[in-house]
């Protein structure tokens, strides 16, 4: 971690002390700081934006309320994704029941690079978003946490509430998802473990 | 070779630490694959940057008239309106603010509190003991187990906030106010009815518990806040324990001689107390904000 990210916490921090002593404009100042990626984040769950802005709003209004039950435990960012992943699963457990589905059972083996990297190498940023579209809820938010978000793996566990080990197998999951919707390929996650772990490999 | 491919995606999000960055780096010089490996993840980070989009300011829009929503609502998750105290009228204001707190102290603490005061006044006012002592001794437990009692809220997270529009010693007060009033009031109330049932004179009654009950409310209340409500409440109860040793005789007679000038209704009592609460209040707005946070835990 360099020194502006050190910087950037501090700031976060001093941000949502202010907001615990009921100033509004730090509420309004986390909001340019972290809206952007949390309403992405919102809408890679909600796949609906008019909900995703809804969730978002909950989320700025739960930190308000909240502020000062902020232990410390977590940067400010964890934090607040994760409050933002609860108001946007509420707001999808409202419309039905919840699908994401389950990690595949295996574990990815982790090996020389695959044929997806060649497939996303070769596509630019506007065909990877679109592609993203049709994503599972449960990988495009994996991706938007660690890329968007900029969550390390632990901060990125913390918020999913799962094993660090399974944030990495959820990455694995979710990029070569991406790269068969790039690439036209219908194949399904077993297909794709199958082929990784047969190539074996290194940690 | 050893891969780290499970590094290369913290790697390009820039996550991960700078000693397994750098080591990252090192191996991606020397390693095709590697290197084509972390392009595919690149990609797929300007792939998810590229869906991001500048958070509409709607959104703060109605934030803000949710806030102010559930100021004017009233409701009793609300916090006091923003920046003005409840009420323009001062005793309007003076209500509002004893009101929250009323609110604010959890009904676990008045539950105990009253059954423990309701079970002293029922033993004062059995034939086989004399009321003064027993008076003497419940009355103020009750009122340091309110006053810490008063800091340990049910809804720790919402305390504060909602509390933050008045000053934090206007709060305090208003909170010690509510809690030792209360106990105040009922212990008054259940004093004069023993007295009319001829348990002896209520003003010897009053005077058997009043200034005891100032005095542990006031060393209650003064390290709750300075500390935290376990230490007061611990004090509290080591002075009241004395208290209960001395009557029984068990302690010697210097000690029991100034643990029996403390309990009285005199003036160096409500002095020394009055001391403590002037203290604990003049402190107060200068302690560093985690300890104001810790008052409520």
């Amino acid at each position: 971690m360099d020194a502006t990210v050190a910087e950037q916490q501090d700031a976060d921090r001093r941000l949502l002390r202010m907001v615990a002593a009921g100033d509004q404009s730090a509420l309004e100042e986390l909001y340019v700081r972290h809206g952007p990626a949390l309403l992405s984040y919102a809408d890679g769950l909600l796949s609906d934006r008019h909900r995703a802005e809804e969730a978002l709003q909950d989320t700025l209004l739960a930190v308000w309320r909240g502020a000062a039950s902020f232990e410390h435990r977590s940067t400010v960012r964890t934090w607040l994704f994760g409050i933002c992943r609860r108001q946007a699963l509420r707001r999808l457990a409202d419309r039905g029941p919840v699908h994401l589905p389950i990690d595949a059972a295996a574990d990815l083996a982790a090996g020389e690079p695959g044929p997806e990297a060649v497939t996303l190498a070769r596509a630019d940023a506007r065909a990877v978003a679109g592609a993203m579209a049709g994503l599972a809820p449960i990988h495009r938010e994996v991706l938007d946490l660690t890329f968007g978000a900029g969550l390390t793996h632990d901060e990125t566990a913390a918020v999913l509430e799962v094993p660090v080990g399974t944030v990495k197998s959820r990455l694995f999951h979710a990029r070569a998802a991406l790269a068969r919707a790039l690439s036209g390929d219908p194949g399904d996650d077993s297909v794709a473990t199958r082929r990784r772990a047969g190539r074996g490999g290194t940690r | 070779m050893r891969h780290p491919t499970d590094q290369l995606a913290g790697y390009v999000a820039g996550t991960l630490l700078d000693r397994d960055a750098a080591a990252v780096a090192a191996h991606l010089s020397r390693c095709v694959a590697c290197r084509q490996d972390a392009a595919g993840w690149r990609h797929v980070a300007e792939g998810v940057r590229a869906r991001e989009v500048p958070a509409p300011v709607s959104v703060l829009v109605a934030v803000r008239a949710r806030i102010a929503a559930s100021y004017a609502g009233g409701r009793a998750a609300a916090p006091p309106a923003y920046g003005a105290a409840p009420g323009a009228h001062p005793v309007a204001r003076a209500v509002g603010v004893l009101a929250y707190q009323w609110r604010l102290v959890g009904w676990r603490v008045w539950g105990v509190c009253a059954v423990v005061l309701v079970a002293g006044l029922a033993l004062a006012a059995s034939a086989s003991a004399s009321a003064e002592p027993v008076l003497a001794v419940v009355v103020p437990l009750v009122a340091a187990l309110a006053v810490a009692g008063a800091y340990g809220g049910d809804e720790p997270a919402i305390e504060l906030i909602r509390a933050t529009p008045t000053s934090v010693r206007t709060v305090l007060l208003a909170r010690l106010t509510v809690a030792s009033g209360a106990v105040f009031g009922a212990a008054a109330i259940g004093s004069l009815v023993l007295s009319l049932a001829g348990a002896g004179g209520a003003g010897g009654l009053l005077a058997a518990w009043l200034g005891p009950m100032v005095l542990l409310s006031a060393v209650s209340f003064a390290l709750s806040v300075v500390w935290r409500p376990a230490v007061g409440l611990s004090v509290a109860l080591a002075l009241w324990v004395l208290r209960v040793l001395a009557a029984s005789g068990s302690l010697d007679g210097a000690v029991s001689g100034m643990v029996g000038a403390l309990w009285q209704t005199s003036w160096p009592t409500l002095a020394v107390a009055a001391a403590m609460l002037a203290g604990a209040l003049a402190v107060a707005p200068d302690l560093p904000s985690p300890r104001v946070a810790r008052l409520r835990s």
